[in-house]
C-alpha cells in the first residue's frame, strides 16, 4: 500500500536531483520492478532514451486507485515510519523516483495486479495525474517515458548524443543483471534487441557479456561458504574475480554490489585490492564482481539523492570479510594451479621444492621461489657495466631470452623488454617534437564504439605528438593516415591501443599513458621467435634505458638467477 | 598397403610434406602425413586445413592402399637413412618400415579419417612458367602484412590475371610490391580473375613446384573459393582469402618529375652503416639529391652522425626525403639488377623503385612512402 510519508521521514531523506540524464530512468524504473518481485524485466530504448524508455515488468503491479499516489512526491509502498529508514530492504524507499521522472517528461503507467482480470493506465507530467482508464494489459507494469526533458533544456544540453547514452544505459543494465541472476533481463534499442539474458540459467552469459568472453574465463567464482575458519561478521561476499596473472591497469570492471545496490566503494575496492595485492604484481588491479550483502540494518542507503553511495555501520568488519574472502579464494585457486604445474613438470623440478610444503605456505605465490628475484638496481648497474660481456644463450618459449655474464642467468622477458625501450625512445622525441611518423600508402578507416571513441578522442592530441595521425571521417570513424614510425616491421596495433587505453597506470601521466600504450601496441609480443641478432641488440637498447628494470606498466624486466643460487638448487652446498 | 621405393623419394617428399603440418595442432591427425600406394605411384599429403600439399613419386606396389603416419618423426626417421630402398607395410594402426636389416613400426591412425581432397571440381584456370613464379613470389610476397591487425587481406598476395598477364601484389599499407609477367597460358577468352593467396602458400608453392617446368593454376569448389598449383611431381590447394583487396594502382602514382638511377649494392650498403645511427630514430634516414649525388644521412643522440655520399645519374630537380632505412634496404634486397631508379614526386609523396635492364618480359617496381616529421 502506498502512502505519503510524514515530514519528520521526509526531512531526513537525502534529496536532491534524481533523474541527470536517460540512465537515471532506467535505473528508477528497472529498481522498481525489482521492487516488485519481477522475473522479467524487458527495457525498450529509442533514441538513447531521449525519445522514449519503455521498462514492462511481471511484478505485482500497482492498483488503479493508487497510480495518482505512486507518482506523488514522498509517496512509497516501502517505508511507513522513520525507524524504517534505518533497516531498508527494498532498492527504493524515498518515494521519489516516479515523481522525479514525471517532473521532466511524459510518463505513461499501465499496471494490472494479480487480482484483477484488466489493467488500467493513466498519463502523468509533471503535477498533472490523469484519471486511471481500463485498458487490456498483462500482469506487472509497464512504464513509458516520452520526451525526456524536452521542457529542461539545460538538461537536455548535459545530454551526450544518443549512442553515448544508451551506451551507458547498456553497460548499466548488463552490469545490474550480475546480481540478479534469477530475473529474465532484456534490453532493446531502436527497434533492435540488445541483449536478453534468460534467467535462472547460470551467470556465464552474464559474465562473459560484461567483461568481453575472455577475461570472463579468467575468473574465480569466490566461495565464502567453503572457505572455513573465516568469520565474515554479519557480511556475506560471493562473487567473481580476476586471478592474478589477469589483471588490468585500473579499477573500471571492478564492480561491486552491497546489497544488490550498484555502487563505487573505495573502502571496499581497497579490500579487494589488498586481498589481491599479495598474489599480484604492483600497480595492476583486479576486475570481477562481488556482492556483498550485510544485514538491512548494517547499511544505511539513504546518503546520496541519487542512492550512489551507502554508508556501512561496520565498515571495518565488510572490509576485513571481502578482504579475507578474496585471499582464501585466490590461496586456494594458486594452489589447486600450482599442484596441476607440479603433477606435469619433470621429476628434477618438482624435487626442488616438495609439492605439500608449497601447497602448505599459502598463500606463496608472491614469491614462490625465492631465489628467483627481480634484479635489484645494484645488481643492474653491475648488470649494465658489465653489459658487453652479456652472452645470449638462447630465447625461451618465444617469451624470454636467456643470458648470462659468467656469473648469473639473466632472464629477459622480451615483450617487457621491449616496450621499456620502445617507451623511452617514443617519450625522448615526442618531448622533442620531434617524433617520426610513418604515412600510410594505403590509409584505412576503424569505426569505434560510443566509449571508446570518446576515449580515443581524448587522447588525439597526445596521439597526434607520438605520430599516430588520425582523421575524423564520419561519426565515430577515423581514418588511420599516419602512424608512429620505428618498430622494425611491424605496424602499430591502433585498435589494440584503443581498447587499452582506458586503462589508468599509476605513476604515469596523461601524455606518459598514451607512449606506453604506443609502446605496448607496437613491439614484439610474448610468444615470437627472435632472430640472436634481434636479441642483442634488443638487450644492448634496453640496458641503454634511463630505466630499464621495468616496463612502463611496473612489470619487471630483467630477473637474475645467481650461480650461487643454482649450486643450492643441485644441493651443492 | 605395401610398396618399396628408393629412400630419397620418399624422404623428400615426406620432408616437404612435414612443412605444411601444423606443430601445435589440436586434431592429432592434422599432424600426419597421408601415403597413398595406387598405380604405381606414391601420394604423399599433408595439411593444415588451409593449405593441402600433395608429393607424388613413382614406387613398387604390391598392396594398394593408404597409411597415416606422424609427419615429423617419420620425416626426421627417413631423413637419416641412406641411399637405398625401402618397403612400407601399413595398416589402420601401424606403419612397419624395413631397410636393410633395420625395422621400425610407427604407430598409425586410420587413413579413412584423414581429411578429404578439397573438391576435384575445376574452374577457370592458367599456366605460369615455375621459374618466373618463382621470381615473382619471391620478389612480393615480402611486402605482404604479417598482422593480424590489418585484416587478413593485407596478409595474403593479389593475383590478378588479365588474359595472359599476371600482376602479382602485396601491400602492408606503408609499401607495395608489383611484379608482372606474361603466362605461358593465359585464361580463356581473355578473361579476368582475382585471387588472393595466402602468402605463406605462395612460399609453398614455390618452394615445392618452382623446379618444375610450368605450374597449372585453376580455381577450384564450386565457388571458386581454393586455388590449386600443380606441377608433374607435386600440388598445392589453398583456401583463398575472403575480401577485396584494396584498389592498389590508385596509389601508384601516374608519373614522376625526379628520379635518380643508382648502384644496388652500393645503395643497400649505405643505407645499412646509416641504419646503425639510425636505429634508435624510427631507422629514419635522409636522403638528399642534388648535383647528381645522392648524400645519405642519419642522426641519434644516442648514437652520433652518419654521412654517406654516392654518385648517382639524377634527372629533375633537387630534393631531400626520409625513409624508413629497414623498408628500403628490404625492397632493394628484393632485386636483383646491378642499378636501381627511384622515382619521386616530392618529398611526401610514394616514391617508386625499379631494377634498371630487367627482362623485357618481367615488369617489376616497388612503392615506399616517405617518413614524416
Ligand atoms: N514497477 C512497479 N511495480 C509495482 N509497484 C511500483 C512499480 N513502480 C512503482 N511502484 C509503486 O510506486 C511507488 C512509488 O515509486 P517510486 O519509484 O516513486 O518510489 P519508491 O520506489 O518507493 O522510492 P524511490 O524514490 O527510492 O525509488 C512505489 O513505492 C511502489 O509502491
Ligand atoms: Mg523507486
Amino acid at each position: 500500500m502506498i502512502r505519503r510519508l510524514d515530514e519528520s521521514t521526509v526531512g531526513q531523506i537525502a534529496a536532491g536531483e534524481v533523474v541527470e540524464r536517460p540512465i537515471s530512468v532506467v535505473k528508477e524504473l528497472v529498481e522498481n520492478a525489482l521492487d516488485a518481485g519481477a522475473t522479467r524485466v524487458a527495457v525498450t530504448v529509442s533514441r538513447g532514451g531521449l525519445e522514449t524508455i519503455d521498462v514492462a515488468d511481471d511484478g505485482v503491479g500497482i492498483a488503479s486507485h493508487e497510480m495518482a499516489l505512486a507518482f506523488a512526491r514522498h509517496a512509497t509502498s516501502k517505508l511507513r515510519e522513520a525507524i524504517d529508514l534505518e533497516r531498508v530492504a527494498t532498492l527504493g524507499f524515498r518515494g521519489e523516483g516516479l515523481a522525479s521522472i514525471a517532473a521532466v517528461a511524459r510518463v505513461r503507467l499501465i499496471s494490472r495486479t494479480p487480482g484483477s482480470e484488466i489493467g488500467y493506465a493513466v498519463d502523468a507530467h509533471d503535477l498533472d495525474v490523469g484519471e486511471p482508464e481500463p485498458i487490456a494489459a498483462a500482469p506487472g507494469t509497464r512504464i513509458i517515458v516520452r520526451d525526456l526533458f524536452a521542457n529542461v533544456p539545460v538538461r537536455r544540453e548535459y545530454v551526450r548524443s544518443p549512442s553515448a547514452e544508451f551506451t551507458r544505459i547498456a553497460t548499466f543494465l548488463a552490469t545490474l543483471a550480475l546480481a540478479y541472476p534469477s530475473v529474465t533481463f532484456s534490453l532493446a534499442h531502436d527497434g533492435k534487441p540488445t541483449f536478453v539474458f534468460p534467467g535462472g540459467t547460470g551467470m556465464d552469459q552474464r559474465l562473459a557479456h560484461v567483461f568481453g568472453a575472455i577475461p570472463a574465463r579468467a575468473l574465480v567464482a569466490l566461495r565464502d561458504d567453503e572457505i572455513s575458519g573465516i568469520d565474515v561478521r554479519g557480511a556475506r561476499v560471493r562473487g567473481y574475480v580476476s586471478a592474478p596473472g589477469t589483471d588490468r591497469g585500473d579499477r573500471r570492471m571492478q564492480l561491486l554490489f552491497i546489497n544488490g545496490r550498484l555502487l563505487r566503494s573505495t573502502l571496499l575496492a581497497g579490500a579487494w585490492t589488498a586481498g589481491y595485492a599479495t598474489f599480484a604484481l604492483a600497480h595492476r588491479q583486479p576486475f570481477g564482481v562481488l556482492f556483498v550483502d550485510v544485514a538491512p540494518d548494517r547499511v544505511d542507503p539513504n546518503v546520496h539523492p541519487t542512492k550512489s553511495d551507502v554508508r556501512l555501520r561496520h565498515p571495518e568488519s565488510v572490509h576485513d570479510a571481502v578482504k579475507r574472502t578474496i585471499v582464501a579464494t585466490l590461496a586456494n585457486d594458486a594452489a589447486s594451479r600450482m599442484r596441476d604445474a607440479l603433477a606435469i613438470a619433470p621429476a628434477g623440478i618438482s624435487a626442488y621444492r616438495d609439492p605439500s610444503e608449497v601447497v602448505a605456505a599459502a598463500p606463496f605465490v608472491a614469491q614462490p621461489f625465492a631465489w628467483a628475484t627481480d634484479a635489484t638496481a645494484s645488481d643492474v648497474v653491475d648488470l649494465f657495466a658489465r653489459a658487453s660481456e652479456l652472452r645470449i644463450l638462447a630465447q625461451l618459449d618465444d617469451t624470454f631470452v636467456l643470458a648470462t655474464d659468467g656469473r648469473a642467468l639473466v632472464l629477459v622477458d622480451q615483450h617487457a623488454a621491449h616496450e621499456r625501450v620502445a617507451f623511452e625512445a617514443i617519450a625522448a622525441r615526442a618531448k622533442r617534437g620531434d617524433a617520426a611518423s610513418e604515412p600510410l600508402l594505403l590509409p584505412y578507416t576503424i569505426e569505434l564504439d560510443a566509449e571508446a571513441a570518446l576515449r580515443f578522442e581524448r587522447s588525439r592530441v597526445a596521439l597526434a605528438d607520438a605520430g599516430l595521425d588520425a582523421e575524423p571521417f564520419g561519426e565515430r570513424t577515423y581514418r588511420i593516415v599516419a602512424t608512429p614510425a620505428g618498430y622494425g616491421a611491424r605496424a602499430f596495433d591502433v585498435r589494440g591501443y584503443i581498447d587499452d587505453l582506458g586503462d589508468d597506470v599509476p605513476g604515469l601521466d596523461a601524455r606518459e599513458r598514451v607512449w606506453a600504450s604506443l609502446a605496448c601496441h607496437s613491439v614484439v609480443r610474448a610468444g615470437e621467435a627472435l632472430e640472436h641478432a634481434e636479441m642483442s641488440a634488443l638487450l644492448a637498447r634496453l640496458v641503454r634505458c634511463e630505466n630499464p628494470m621495468h616496463c612502463p606498466h611496473g612489470r619487471p624486466t630483467i630477473v637474475r638467477i645467481e650461480a650461487s643460487a643454482i649450486v643450492r638448487m643441485f644441493k651443492r652446498t | 598397403m605395401k610398396f618399396s621405393c628408393s629412400t630419397k623419394d620418399i624422404a623428400s617428399a615426406v620432408g616437404a610434406a612435414s612443412k605444411v603440418v601444423n606443430a601445435h595442432t589440436t586434431v592429432p591427425i592434422l599432424s600426419n602425413v597421408l601415403l597413398t600406394a595406387i598405380d604405381d605411384t606414391i601420394r604423399v599429403r599433408a595439411t593444415d586445413l588451409e593449405l593441402t600439399l600433395e608429393h607424388v613419386f613413382p614406387a613398387q606396389i604390391t598392396e594398394p592402399g593408404s597409411v597415416t603416419v606422424p609427419a615429423k618423426l617419420f620425416s626426421g626417421y627417413l631423413g637419416n637413412l641412406p641411399a637405398g630402398i625401402v618397403e612400407l607395410a601399413g595398416t589402420p594402426t601401424r606403419a612397419s618400415v624395413k631397410w636393410e636389416k633395420s625395422n621400425y613400426d610407427f604407430h598409425a591412425l586410420p587413413a579413412d579419417e584423414y581429411p578429404p581432397l578439397p573438391s576435384s571440381q575445376k574452374g577457370t584456370s592458367f599456366a605460369i612458367d615455375a621459374r618466373r613464379f618463382r621470381e615473382g613470389v619471391n620478389a612480393t610476397i615480402f611486402a605482404a602484412s604479417s598482422e593480424e591487425a590489418r585484416g587478413a587481406v593485407l596478409m595474403g598476395t593479389l593475383l590478378e590475371i588479365a588474359g595472359d598477364k599476371i600482376t602479382m601484389v602485396a601491400t602492408d599499407g606503408y609499401r607495395l610490391a608489383k611484379w608482372e609477367t606474361t603466362l605461358a597460358r593465359g585464361l580463356e577468352d581473355g578473361g579476368t580473375a582475382k585471387f588472393i593467396v595466402p602468402s605463406r602458400a605462395l612460399a609453398e608453392a614455390a618452394r615445392n613446384l618452382g623446379s618444375a617446368e610450368t605450374i597449372e593454376v585453376s580455381a577450384l569448389g564450386p565457388s571458386g573459393n581454393q586455388l590449386a598449383f600443380a606441377a608433374h611431381n607435386a600440388s598445392i590447394v589453398v583456401r583463398l582469402v575472403d575480401g577485396q583487396y584494396p584498389n592498389y594502382a590508385q596509389v601508384i602514382p601516374a608519373s614522376f618529375d625526379r628520379s635518380v638511377t643508382v648502384n644496388t649494392a652500393a645503395l643497400i650498403a649505405g643505407l645499412k652503416r646509416a641504419e646503425l645511427v639510425a636505429g634508435d630514430r624510427a631507422s629514419m634516414v635522409k636522403m638528399s639529391v642534388s648535383n647528381a649525388q645522392l648524400i645519405i644521412t642519419a642522426n641519434s643522440d644516442t648514437t652520433g652522425n652518419a654521412y654517406e655520399e654516392l654518385d648517382v645519374e639524377q634527372t629533375g630537380d633537387d630534393l631531400t626525403i626520409a625513409f624508413n632505412a629497414r623498408y628500403l634496404v628490404e625492397i632493394l634486397n628484393h632485386i636483383d639488377a646491378a642499378q636501381i631508379v627511384m622515382e619521386f614526386l616530392g618529398p611526401l609523396s610514394p616514391a617508386a623503385i625499379r631494377p634498371t635492364g630487367e627482362a623485357t618480359e618481367v615488369a617489376h617496381m616497388y612503392v615506399l612512402m616517405p617518413l614524416r616529421q
